[in-house]
């Protein structure tokens, strides 16, 4: 019940739908990556902890999602930002959930995604001199994310920078795959 | 030992380079230092006696399991996984295997389940045995090594009797087990479940109770439940701070609702609440065994409609287990093929491990080495 206000007042670009027996989420949200660390601090408040930081690699780019849970009430919560393929960036919650500065070492040095204001930001299983990141995919076995996640849905008119399912290097126009938001798409086209 | 005279490493110069104050000795501890179980290696900035900065450096053992699952298929990745944590190696093949069952919706007759729990617990008393054995070994106690081993012993030969190895298993299945317990085995379970509840009483007078140990552990490593929120610590870690928090519980599966035992928790916060912890839970375990072997049910021990070849529908799954570091976590991303499209492993001793540069700022050398066992790390399980 409480993660249902958790983000009132954040911009959620979209969410996907989540059936914690199949899933095993109760949330799952895609946020702009300005609103991340308010997000984060949000979670800090109401008692959540870090699980880990991971990415996956899509055909929209990059995606780095953050799960936390609660000790007192169980229910896992996903952060999802997506951000480009040429130099990926996110801020750091490190500063919030000490516990992520491992996890943003260790995505970074997996999908090449670049933590800003990280305190430390150096390879950490990967050696030192290693300059490629394993876990990127190549072209042709990338897949799209909104149609791995067939239940995602847009909340809202996204205003930031990038938001999900939109990112450049999309193969598909999100209009012929998110009927939901065609009105939307077409105020856009006006503009 | 380096000092700044010397070159050093990347990892050397990082630190070096961070260092407020020149001066001090910096010590290297590692990577084969006998009490950092591994090739863990952490740089020490020492202010006399006491530590001023510490940093663990890990990914001496990195194999990449999560590229391997990306090009394996589903049944192919499965022996990985007895091979991220060598001591408690049924709870990650749970992990994963439930990840993958949850997925594709496949159901586990009743027998298996009740069979999982029994060999999962057992397991976890033989990881909480050789993590008592080390810990004690660490803070210069040799002979209760020999016990806890041979204790250990016990439950490995059972477990080698159904699963045929002693500590890389890979005997869980997508829809049930490998084989079934047979009689030998039952009864085999029951006297090793005698035989702990008969040594975990010796243990506790001669070891817990131990003066010499009690200075080594009391009011040493300090975590408070924010730091521990913080870090993202699980298990023993976490209880051993007075949160009562297990996976088993939290967010239940398989038939751990219906068995009837306690969470142990402890609220000093230091090295000997975690080591109280774990004394306690093997006896939990023990408790579980039994019960367990009591309730086993007749029938079969594989989903009759299991598929054999695993091609899970497009999505994402989140499974976790309550391994005996903590939790384990399986996300997995399925894009409808028969290898997984992206499989990130949780582990629970990268988070546990990951605050032991906050923990161990301020502490005495030697207690730093106390501090680093009483989080029971497996470094298999850091690097993956």
């Amino acid at each position: 019940m409480t993660a249902d206000k958790l983000f009132d007042g954040l911009q959620i670009c979209a969410r996907t739908k989540c059936h914690p027996d199949r899933c095993g989420c109760v949330m799952s949200v895609f946020l702009d990556r300005g609103q991340l660390k308010d997000a984060a601090k949000r979670l800090l408040e109401k008692k959540y902890y870090i699980e880990d930081v991971t990415g996956l690699d899509v055909a929209e780019g990059i995606e780095v999602l953050y799960h936390f849970d609660n000790f007192d009430n169980p229910g896992r919560i996903v952060l999802r930002v997506l951000t480009g393929r040429e130099n990926p960036e996110v801020p750091t919650i490190s500063d919030i959930f000490s516990g992520a500065q491992w996890h943003e070492r260790e995505c970074f040095d997996f999908f090449g995604v670049k933590f800003t204001g990280h305190p430390q930001f150096r390879p950490l299983l990967m050696p030192a001199d290693f300059t490629e990141h394993p876990l990127l995919k190549p072209e042709k076995n990338r897949q799209s994310l909104y149609e791995m996640l067939s239940g995602c849905e847009k909340v809202s008119p996204a205003k930031g920078e990038r938001y999900c399912f939109e990112a450049p290097p999309a193969p598909e126009p999100p209009e012929a795959s998110a009927p939901k938001d065609a009105g939307q798409s077409q105020t856009e086209k006006k503009e | 030992m380096t000092t700044q005279n010397l070159a050093g490493d990347f990892y050397t110069q990082c630190f070096l380079s961070e260092q407020d104050e020149s001066g001090r000795v910096i010590l290297n501890m590692g990577p084969q230092h006998p009490s950092t179980h591994g090739v863990l290696r952490v740089i020490i900035e020492m202010e006399g006696e006491y530590i001023s900065r510490a940093e663990p450096v890990i990914g001496y053992l990195h194999r990449m399991h999560e590229k391997m699952g990306e090009v394996k298929t589903y049944h192919q990745y499965m022996p990985n996984m007895g091979r991220v944590d060598y001591l408690h190696a049924l709870a990650w093949n749970w992990a994963y295997i439930g990840a993958v069952e949850k997925l594709c919706q496949i159901e586990v007759p009743r027998r298996a389940e009740f069979i999982r729990v029994i060999t999962c617990e057992m397991n976890r008393i033989c990881s909480h045995l050789v993590w008592w054995g080390a810990y004690l070994l660490d803070l210069g106690a040799f002979t209760p090594i020999m016990y806890a081993f041979d204790d250990r012993e016990q439950a490995l030969d059972l477990l080698q009797m159904i699963t045929g190895s002693r500590l890389t298993y890979c005997y869980y299945r997508f829809g049930g087990v490998r084989t079934d317990i047979d009689n030998q085995f039952i009864s085999g379970a029951r006297d090793f479940c005698k035989l702990m509840k008969s040594r975990l009483p010796m243990y506790k007078d001669l070891v817990t109770d131990n003066y010499i140990l009690r200075k080594r552990c009391e009011e040493i490593g300090e975590l408070p439940l924010e730091m521990a929120r913080r870090y993202g610590a699980t298990g023993p870690v976490l209880r051993g701070s007075g949160q009562k928090y297990d996976v088993r519980r939290a967010e239940p599966y398989s038939v751990y609702p219906e068995l009837d035992f306690d969470i142990p928790v402890f609220n000093e916060c230091d090295a000997m609440a975690r080591y109280r912890v774990r004394v306690a839970e093997m006896e939990q375990s023990v408790r579980i065994i039994e019960q367990a072997l009591s309730k086993l049910p007749k029938g079969d021990v594989m989903a009759p409609k299991a598929p054999k070849r695993i091609k899970p529908p497009k999505g994402d799954v989140y499974f976790a287990v309550e391994g005996a570091r903590g939790k384990i976590g399986v996300y997995l991303a399925s894009d409808g093929s028969s290898t997984p499209y992206r499989l990130k492993l949780r582990s629970p001793s990268y988070s546990n491990l990951s605050l032991f540069a906050e923990l161990a700022q301020g502490t005495l050398l030697a207690d730093a080495v106390s501090i680093l066992g009483s989080l029971d790390l497996v470094i298999p399980e850091i690097d993956r």
